[in-house]
């Protein structure tokens, strides 16, 4: 019963995300969801999926999104619309509880031989699947480079000259 | 259809409608993005663990390293359009407009 309470945090982190007016709720919403995707996950068995999502997410991109919102979303956005989430997010759940009624199998939760499945698999990443490595690593060299040449443009100096 | 695929298409269907039909600013344009490839990554994740398919597991890590490429990528884009208009409002970004 309580898995069922975390996945309707995460529906809950989700219409936060949506429908809020204010982008640093948003922010907040999708961290929300980030770390209830990861509850799920460890629930399901998957606790390497769930370190990497907490991990490279939490600890990487919502930290990239809060230093360049800081560098250049509205410093005074507009009046949360909390009430309205909320109420979103009920009708959501209800659609979701009472329309979708089979639970899943006992078996598939916090089941005790499950949790070598994603390492397993992860392995061949590093063993037959080394060119998707190394194609992987090549693409995040470029979108370095990209990065660092969209976001100075003509410059040759600091990025925020005020 | 359990309540768990459920929850979870709601998530990618939020997330396509908030890319879709955005009002205000530019950044949370970009933050329903990273919701639709969270979601995505959560759908294959939990779709391969229930029906024992162990190959994509593999996947949706490589699909977590590209979508971290992406956001940097819009990131940047969005700092270079606040820099040259000021705002990060779309309503504000008209320039090409007629």
């Amino acid at each position: 019963m309580v898995f069922y309470l975390f996945m309707l945090l995460l529906l809950l982190g989700s219409t936060l995300v949506f429908y809020s007016l204010s982008p640093y709720y948003a922010a907040l919403g999708l961290m929300i969801s980030s770390l209830f995707g990861c509850v799920v996950l460890t629930s399901l068995g998957l606790t390497f999926l769930a370190l990497l999502l907490l991990l490279i997410y939490m600890g990487g991109m919502l930290v990239v999104f809060v230093y360049s919102s800081a560098l250049s979303a509205d410093r005074y956005p507009m009046v949360s619309n909390l009430g309205e989430v909320v109420l979103l997010f009920l009708l959501l759940s209800f659609w979701v509880l009472f329309i979708f009624e089979d639970f899943l199998e006992s078996s598939t939760l916090f089941n005790l031989l499950s949790p070598l499945n994603d390492l397993s698999s992860l392995s061949v990443l590093y063993d037959y699947g080394g060119a998707y490595l190394l194609v992987g690593g090549l693409a995040l060299l470029v979108v370095l480079i990209v990065a660092l040449v969209v976001s100075y443009g003509s410059s040759l100096l600091a990025l925020r000259s005020l | 259809m359990n309540i768990l695929s459920a929850v979870l298409f709601s998530l990618f269907f939020l997330g396509i409608i908030g890319v879709v039909i955005n009002r205000l600013h530019l950044l949370s344009l970009l933050l329903c993005l990273e919701l639709l490839l969270v979601s995505l990554f959560l759908n294959i994740s939990t779709w391969s663990q229930i029906h024992d398919e162990l190959v994509y597991l593999n996947f949706s890590i490589l699909l977590l390293t590209f979508s971290a490429c992406e956001a940097s990528a819009g990131l940047a884009l969005m700092v270079s359009l606040s820099r040259s208009h000021n705002t990060d409002l779309l309503a504000n970004i008209n320039l090409l407009q007629t």
